[in-house]
């Protein structure tokens, strides 16, 4: 078996994916207006340092949060680090544990994996879309890197017909459109798009089924929302989307959710790109934030209008890693 | 036709006659469904009269006589009343705006109407409801060549054939009510067609439609509901459900549309074997489908949830999906119903409620399996899961269905909930775990000498024997 991630490197020195928790965390927020927020349920996949579960007790208040976890031969170590009392912990497979708990209430859910999107995926997608009541957020993350083809495949077929060979193998024939080729399954954008689209059809297909027997008000329709596209080692996918009620359309209307500028509710991506700059740089940048005095930072520090434009974007979320010695 | 009449020559007359509407009527049409039709009708008066009450008192009698050649089938399920059978029951078809029969299993207007024509030549009803009565016999062949009862040749030509059936005797709105146990209807069907009388004459025809029809008409049975086949009383096997204030059956409802919905997950007792584990669907309390242990009760399917394919651990399970509709042409069923109309919206999103209540009874089954291997492994010392199934009661089905409409002893919407099981012990460090290969033949001389039969005991045996008499002595 393969080591888990989190033995392997530290998932706090990962900018990108900081910056993507602050993004969510500010998203999660708008949600009060179906509930405060402070009592929703927070489900997430904790592991060891629970860096989400930190940021969203510390920001929004919930105390109701589960923790999935699958490799119970670490429990000790779980136990150990749970942050906060209001953590509980579920130990199994995501498949397994997500119908064991109850959905009646509203619930934000990040379903952070760590692989490319498979049967198993699109499983927990589906019983998300199926259970989550009117006001709950899914949030779903991928790896989107380039797939490792087999040499058995490579033997017989070009790159691009084992890519497609192994999507059907990972999803499922029955999940993947006719239209979609080898050349859609490209590590990067072209696979994000595609993984995209394949959690969208699962989506569709769960709440049409799930809609069978509601009126026209009560019908539960998802408004996608999150479209990240990120790499701190590999590429990895965040998308997300709050599900509603059709009676409830006002009230996310009034979340004002299309006012975030990292939101995409279609198909365009918003990349994550932190540009690597120093703390005096930084220091000096923000002193003209948010307004952006770009031309006069040029000159001066020498960053390029790009760099300094994505900085401008992500400020407020720009991670700060410092060491720290703890006695 | 009126020979005065110039006839039309860009006229091409596509009217149907009788004879092709009924051969295409009851084309397909078995007598055992036939036969189920008319009961179908039965029940359903048993139902529109005590809704989901207990049926006791209720019964149906069916006759097959071959001998005297005659079909009769006769209620004590509340009559049809003369509107009804005017208006609706011997229409064909179900007249656009007709009024709603309440609760019903006959749903395409065509069911006593086919298998009266498919039984026999001559059919006469004669009902008594609450406040009318009525008589109705019809020669087939005379009604075909539009010769009324009393032989004379009703004004019918090739357009204008007659259509319409007459009651021999009819009361309407009668000042005094017939005495409910007055009320019912009795069907007898005579002149009956070649194959019908053969049919009735075979013993195994009749044992099978007898099995067939308290599979169909197990709920009602087991409601109270006495339904005879020539003298012989139909038994349904009695449904029931583990219950206790530690064991809950899961249960899902969804009632604010015109399918009313009400899905029961759990199991049953121990001691039974084999064919009866699995889903039943109740369409207006008849039953559609079941027991049902393929993928279209979710056995073996993969998304949103998985759930293993039926399999001989999982015989204890039991669900019950009841849909209830005021108009049955809402319910998702397909017009034989003898299954579920897999597309329909209603049973998409009864199906996803179905998979989500079945994987907590799984999860169930399977923590008493491993509790059972742990006890017998001594790691546990205590086995929490098989003292709660002792403990519980068996609660019959029509029982629960009716304190959950009554709101005696209502079930919330949950899944199945059981106790905690207890935490086994690893399995100690000191212990090691021998496998080893032997031929056959070998082994069952040693099987032999020991006289046992489980392989592991046997296995045991020989160490044992080993330690005992080359180590220890």
């Amino acid at each position: 078996m393969a080591k888990p991630s989190f033995t392997v490197f530290d998932y706090r020195v990962r900018p990108a994916k900081s910056v993507e928790r602050k993004m969510l965390c500010e998203a999660f927020r708008r949600l009060s207006f179906f509930e405060p927020v402070k009592s929703y349920r927070y489900i997430g996949f904790g592991s060891t340092t629970f860096t989400d579960f930190i940021l969203i007790h510390k920001a929004l208040d919930i105390t109701d949060m589960i923790s999935i976890e699958k490799r119970k031969n670490y429990e000790t170590r779980f136990e150990f680090n749970r942050p906060f009392h209001c953590v509980k912990m579920k130990y199994g497979d995501s498949n397994k544990v997500l119908p064991e708990l109850t959905w009646d209430k509203r619930t934000i859910i990040w379903l952070d994996f760590e692989g490319h999107l498979t049967a198993s995926e699109l499983q927990d997608v589906a019983y998300a879309a199926m259970n989550m009541v009117s006001g709950s957020m899914l949030v779903v993350t991928l790896n989107v890197g380039d797939y490792w083809l087999s040499p058995e495949c490579l033997k017989e077929l070009s790159r691009q017909e084992c890519r497609l060979e192994k999507l059907k193998e990972d999803v499922g024939i029955e999940k993947v459109p006719g239209d979609i080729e080898g050349k859609h399954l490209v590590g990067g954008g072209s696979m994000a798009r595609t993984f995209r689209r394949l959690i969208m059809n699962e989506i569709d297909q769960v709440l049409r089924d799930r809609n069978g027997l509601s009126s026209a008000e009560h019908e539960v329709r998802y408004q996608p929302l999150l479209n990240f596209h990120y790499s701190d080692r590999a590429n990895m996918l965040t998308v997300g989307g709050v599900f509603y009620e059709e009676r409830d359309k006002a009230t996310l209307k009034q979340c004002e959710f299309e006012s975030l500028d990292f939101v995409r509710p279609d198909d365009t991506p918003y990349e994550i790109e932190l540009p690597i700059l120093t703390p005096r740089e930084r220091q000096y940048l923000d002193k003209a934030l948010p307004k952006g005095a770009v031309k006069e930072a040029t000159e001066t520090i020498g960053l390029t209008e790009g760099e300094i434009q994505r900085y401008a974007r992500l400020y407020r979320h720009y991670p700060l890693f410092v060491e720290v010695e703890l006695s | 036709m009126n020979n005065e009449e110039v006839k039309d020559k860009s006229l091409i007359n596509a009217y149907p006659t009788k004879d092709l509407f009924i051969s295409i009527l009851i084309r397909d049409v078995t007598l055992r469904d036939a036969i189920g039709d008319l009961l179908d009708n039965s029940v359903d008066g048993a139902l529109r009269l005590r809704g989901d009450a207990s049926y006791e008192g209720l019964c149906v009698h069916i006759e097959l006589n071959a001998e005297e050649g005659f079909f009769r089938i006769s209620d004590n399920c509340g009559g049809i009343p003369v509107s009804v059978a005017r208006d609706y029951v011997f229409c064909f078809g179900r007249p656009e705006g007709a009024e709603e029969t309440g609760h019903s299993i006959g749903v395409f207007g065509i069911g006593m109407k086919r298998a009266l024509f498919r039984i026999g030549n001559n059919f006469k009803v004669e009902s008594v409801a609450q406040d009318s009565s009525f008589t109705m016999e019809v020669d087939v062949d005379m009604w075909k060549q539009g010769i009324d009862k009393a032989g004379d040749q009703v004004g019918e030509t090739e357009t204008q054939a007659d259509w319409t059936f007459r009651f021999s005797d009819y009361k309407e709105d009668q000042e005094e009510e017939y005495p409910e146990g007055e009320r019912g209807t009795v069907v007898t069907v005579t002149n009956l067609h070649a194959g019908v009388i053969e049919a009735f004459k075979i013993d195994n025809d009749t044992t099978s439609l007898i099995q067939e029809l308290q599979r169909e008409h197990l709920f009602s049975i087991n409601n109270g509901l006495e339904i005879t086949v020539n003298g012989i009383r139909l038994e349904a096997p009695d449904l029931k459900l583990l219950e206790s204030d530690e064991l809950k059956t899961a249960y899902w409802e969804g009632l604010d549309q015109p399918v009313e919905v009400r899905i029961y997950a759990g199991i049953s007792q121990q001691t039974e074997y084999g064919t009866d584990g699995g889903w039943y669907v109740f369409c207006n309390k008849r039953l559609v489908l079941g027991p049902d242990q393929t993928k279209r009760t979710g056995w073996g399917i993969k998304t949103p949830i998985r759930i293993p394919e039926y399999h001989p651990q999982f015989y204890r399970f039991r669900g019950y999906v009841f849909l209830d509709g005021e108009d049955p042409r809402d319910l998702p069923w397909n017009t034989a119903k003898t299954d579920m109309e897999l597309d329909s919206p209603v049973w998409r999103r009864v199906f996803q409620q179905m998979v989500d209540l079945m994987r907590s009874v799984m999860d169930f089954l399977n923590k008493i399996h491993n509790e059972e291997r742990y006890y017998r492994e001594r790691r546990i010392d205590k086995t929490p899961l098989q003292s709660a199934i002792d403990n519980a009661d068996f609660i019959p089905l029509a029982q629960i269905v009716q304190d959950q409409i009554a709101g005696i002893k209502p079930h919330t919407v949950a899944k199945f909930t059981a106790p905690e099981p207890a935490r086994p012990r690893p399995s100690p460090a000191d212990k090691i775990w021998i496998r080893y290969w032997v031929t056959r033949a070998e082994f069952v001389l040693v099987k032999e000498y020991f006289e046992l039969e489980k392989k592991g005991e046997i296995g045991r045996s020989t160490f044992d024997y080993f330690l005992e008499r080359e180590i220890k002595s």
